[in-house]
């Protein structure tokens, strides 16, 4: 698969965010003896399957790792998309902590509901991690060009009295 | 022994960070005298070809024997390096 395509497919992965449905939300929630009656459908369970797999087989096997890989508006491009798909995970769980209005100890009475968090936890985690493998790139490339722009040999010793100075 | 090269930004990085980790500049100490002694390969070639743990810290940076130089690149908290170059990304 191409840089581009992985781009281009990971730009798709947005609308996988439509799948992040709670049909019955408004009227399951209950917040009596702090059980969550919290539920989805199989099908957003099926879709959490297909963006775990999406993420390890499409994008985080093929993260650059040679100098040749190196394309930095597409990295930047990878990176911004990351960002945006990280904010949706981050929303989604933000507004499940918000229907448990501050509760601690919460148990959710749903099993599908509970193995799609599960997986989408695992989701955040992989998102988080490309994120940072991307943002180590850019740091790196910078500080190549800095020592190609600026960069001064020493030897040890001259360079310890400098340091101390 | 090696030169070093390294940009300004690291220069003044390492003397910020060395006041309060001393085995950074120790380290460096070490890069300087035996490079590959302490060096190890980080297998990706975008991050570098080595790195060498430094107390908390690490040192991401190339070797090149003919000029006797050790090329320092860049200088990152040791656990987030180790997380990124061993993909292990699920919390246990």
């Amino acid at each position: 698969m191409t840089s581009t395509a992985i781009l281009s497919s990971y730009k798709q992965m947005g609308s996988l965010a439509n799948y992040f449905l709670f049909p019955q939300s408004n009227k399951a929630v209950s917040t009596y003896k702090k059980v969550i009656a919290l539920t989805t459908d199989k099908k957003s369970l099926k879709e959490s399957e297909k963006l775990l797999k999406f993420l390890d087989e499409t994008i985080i096997k093929n993260l650059p790792t040679k100098k040749s890989d190196l394309d930095v508006d597409l990295i930047y491009g990878q990176l911004e998309n990351t960002k945006d798909n990280q904010l949706k995970i981050n929303k989604m769980f933000d507004t499940i902590d918000n229907l448990f209005d501050n509760q601690e100890e919460v148990t959710i009475d749903d099993d599908i509901m509970l193995l799609f968090l599960a997986n989408m936890k695992k989701v955040q985690e992989k998102i988080a991690y490309i994120y940072d493998y991307l943002n180590l790139v850019l740091e790196v490339n910078e500080a190549n060009n800095q020592s190609l722009k600026n960069g001064k040999t020493y030897a040890f010793e001259e360079l310890y009295e400098l340091l101390k100075a | 022994m090696y030169n070093l090269h390294l940009s300004e930004n690291l220069f003044d990085k390492i003397k910020t960070l060395g006041v309060d980790f001393p085995s950074l500049i120790n380290k460096v100490q070490a890069l300087s005298e035996n490079p590959i002694e302490v060096a190890v390969e980080t297998n990706i070639e975008l991050f570098c070809t080595y790195y060498v743990n430094a107390g908390r810290h690490a040192i991401l940076f190339d070797i090149n024997d003919d000029e006797e130089t050790v090329y320092l690149k860049y200088i990152m908290l040791k656990a987030r390096l180790h997380k990124i170059l061993s993909g292990k990304i699920i919390a246990p």
